[in-house]
């Protein structure tokens, strides 16, 4: 047998505790919790610190120019 | 009493219900059934068809303290009185207004709901054989919640359904 008045009581007291700050943070905690999970707890680190170069390379790229264009029509259009 | 558990077929059968942490679970985290099976195969052929066959189970579901919103007066003001002075704390003291899923776990997690195995709920359905009488839908569509899982007695396949 559920006793719905001292549950009741019990609830009254709850957000008698509950503060601006407790029930937001519980809010938002609740909200957005998948995205905690994906990307862990903790602050963010500002990438702008972070200036060490993984790669990089001083060379030049080249392409080769196309000099064997043709206009012909490819195989599988002519076969259709 | 027995209540329907509905899941899509991936050619395993289950030896007890999922437990529905879905976002739109909206008497918060729990084990979710029907009371009538009607309502569980609508279910299963409007959102569990991707397989293009569904699984109703069925259980026994043995507690005297279900939070009974649907057919006990007491319990449904209660409930009503609790959802009301929840969404008023929320609103007035974090600006935002809650989800029924937010009370609900909020309720769970500060061990409020504790005192009881699951909530009886209802709402409307949307299934268009229960429109039998013209323009109004007369018939419950009812839910339990059961955050309880020992409370959960004979869960066993009921029938294999085509969508």
């Amino acid at each position: 047998m559920i006793d719905l008045d001292k549950l009741d009581k019990r609830i009254d007291q709850l957000f008698e505790t509950e503060t601006s700050d407790s029930l937001t943070k519980w809010l938002l905690n609740k909200r957005f919790e998948n995205i905690n999970v994906l990307l862990g707890n903790g602050s963010f680190v500002n990438m702008s610190t972070q200036k060490k170069i993984l790669f990089s390379s001083k060379s030049k790229a080249v392409f080769n120019s196309i000099d064997n264009y043709s206009e012909n029509t490819p195989i599988n259009r002519k076969a259709a | 009493m027995t209540f329907y558990h509905t899941q899509e077929n991936r050619n395993e059968e289950l030896t007890e219900p999922i437990f529905c942490n879905k976002d739109n679970a909206w008497l918060g985290e729990a084990f979710y059934f029907w009371e009538n099976e009607d309502d569980a195969v609508f279910w299963a052929v409007k959102f569990k068809n991707k397989t293009g066959k569904y699984n109703i189970y069925k259980s026994k579901i043995i507690s005297d303290d279900i939070l009974d919103t649907v057919f006990n007066r007491e319990h449904y003001y209660f409930w009503i009185k609790q959802v009301e002075k929840a969404a008023k704390n929320f609103v007035i003291k974090t600006g935002s207004k809650p989800s029924l899923k937010e009370i609900n776990d909020f309720f769970k997690e500060k061990d409020m709901w504790s005192e009881f195995d699951g909530i009886l709920f209802q709402d409307i359905s949307e299934n268009p054989i229960h429109f039998m009488v013209k323009e109004f839908q007369y018939k419950k569509r009812i839910q339990l919640a059961l955050y309880n899982k020992e409370k959960i007695h004979n869960f066993t396949l009921h029938y294999v359904g085509e969508v």
